[in-house]
């Protein structure tokens, strides 16, 4: 299990098992239910290139690592609307990145700033997102630092604010290093108590 | 104005073009994490472990 | 051998003795893991000695029946060659996708053509670890 931030994901170039880099990734669309990445969306290579019309699903991915996404070959991509319906979440609407982290008893924890994702390194394995990076409100110490939250299994998420579990800033992480560790924990922590 | 004049006007205003495109393009290339809420899409893929 | 010593290297007939080109490029085909072909420059009429033509990949010299073997390259040795199917100094990149760096130099058995090993900074990746070669990079198996 390997933890990755979005902001390292996005722009990574996505190539073939040939070694063409036909694309790189723009958007991570991950479901609201169960934390998992659904896929990419994509954009063009190149300094004239914009958004691509056609995106990649979590399945048609061979592998993640720390430098590409590697896909089989072109006919991986399919259309964006397999990867996320654009209606039913709200173009633009749906990035929670610059969003409100609140906290179930109402709590204002900060500012999404990057989301972690736990990437499995096994073949077909799972992607699901674990964690926010959030720059911390004046609830969480010093206002302004950047801190990790872990996330519960099932993420709330709405247009307007992200919620977490007031129990969530127990388990807060200054590095990635032991975040895994904080987000098992944390996991634990909630599946004992409820 | 003296030709010349108008080549450099017309050079200027081809790298402001251009330097418009790339920045265009490049604010439409960036990406975010976006929040897919559409109920349908809520199966996890079988097998795998987290 | 290695395509770093073995560029340059003359070609020579063993019908006339006479030298008929020199080494310039070696074009790879990354399913059989070989080096098919040699692309020659001096030479007085193709540019392409197919590694079948080859007598023998001597430490001296790269030895050919005769001139006429050099022809202009085949449709599919055009297809492998050209910078996008160039080995030396393209990024790796494991099946996995992270990047363990970039192609120094390439062994290769002269006897069959095959390439034995990629050689890299970090390390040798074994030449059976070879999957594919494109414009972005060379892309292996992982160990």
């Amino acid at each position: 299990m390997r933890l990755m931030r979005a902001s390292e994901i996005i722009k990574r170039p996505v190539v073939t098992m040939r070694g063409d880099d036909i694309a790189q990734v723009k958007d991570i669309v991950y479901s609201a239910h169960g934390g998992a990445v659904g896929g990419f969306t994509l954009a063009g290579r190149g300094m004239f290139a914009g958004p691509m019309k056609l995106g990649l699903t979590w399945h048609a991915v061979v592998a993640l690592g720390a430098d590409a996404v590697m896909i089989s070959d072109e006919s991986a991509l399919e259309a964006t609307s397999v990867v996320f319906d654009a209606a039913a979440t709200g173009r633009g609407g749906g990035d929670v990145l610059g969003s409100q982290v609140l906290t179930d008893s109402g709590v204002d924890l900060g500012i999404v700033i990057d989301v972690i994702i736990a990437v499995s390194e096994t073949l077909g394995g799972q992607c699901d997102v674990v964690g926010y990076e959030i720059e911390a409100s004046v609830a969480l110490g010093t206002k302004g630092t950047k801190l990790l939250i872990p996330l519960p299994g099932t993420i709330t998420a709405s247009a307007e604010h992200l919620m977490v579990p007031a129990s969530a800033k127990d388990f807060v992480s200054h590095d990635l290093a032991g975040f895994g560790a904080a987000v098992t924990a944390f996991r634990a922590q909630l599946e004992g108590a409820g | 104005m003296q030709w010349w004049a108008w080549l450099v006007v017309a050079l200027a205003a081809i790298v402001l073009l251009v330097g418009a495109v790339l920045a265009v393009q490049a604010r439409r290339r960036r990406g975010g994490v976006i929040v897919d809420r559409s109920s349908r899409r809520a199966n996890r893929p079988t097998g795998g472990s987290t | 051998m290695r395509f770093s010593e073995a560029a340059g290297r003359q070609v020579v007939s063993t019908s006339t003795a006479g030298t008929v080109g020199r080494v310039d490029d070696f074009v790879v085909d990354p399913r059989r893991r070989a080096v098919v072909a040699l692309s020659l420059k001096r030479t007085d009429g193709g540019d392409t000695l197919l590694w079948t033509d080859i007598v023998a990949f001597g430490s001296d010299a790269v030895t050919v029946t005769s001139a006429d073997k050099i022809v202009d390259a085949a449709p599919a040795i055009i297809a492998l060659s050209g910078k996008e199917h160039r080995l030396v100094g393209k990024r790796v990149l494991t099946a996995g996708g992270d990047d363990i760096g970039t192609v120094d130099d390439v062994e290769f058995d002269a006897d069959t053509g095959a390439i034995t090993s990629l050689l890299l900074a970090a390390g040798d990746v074994a030449g059976a670890r070879l999957v594919g070669v494109g414009s972005y990079a060379v892309v292996v198996r992982p160990k």
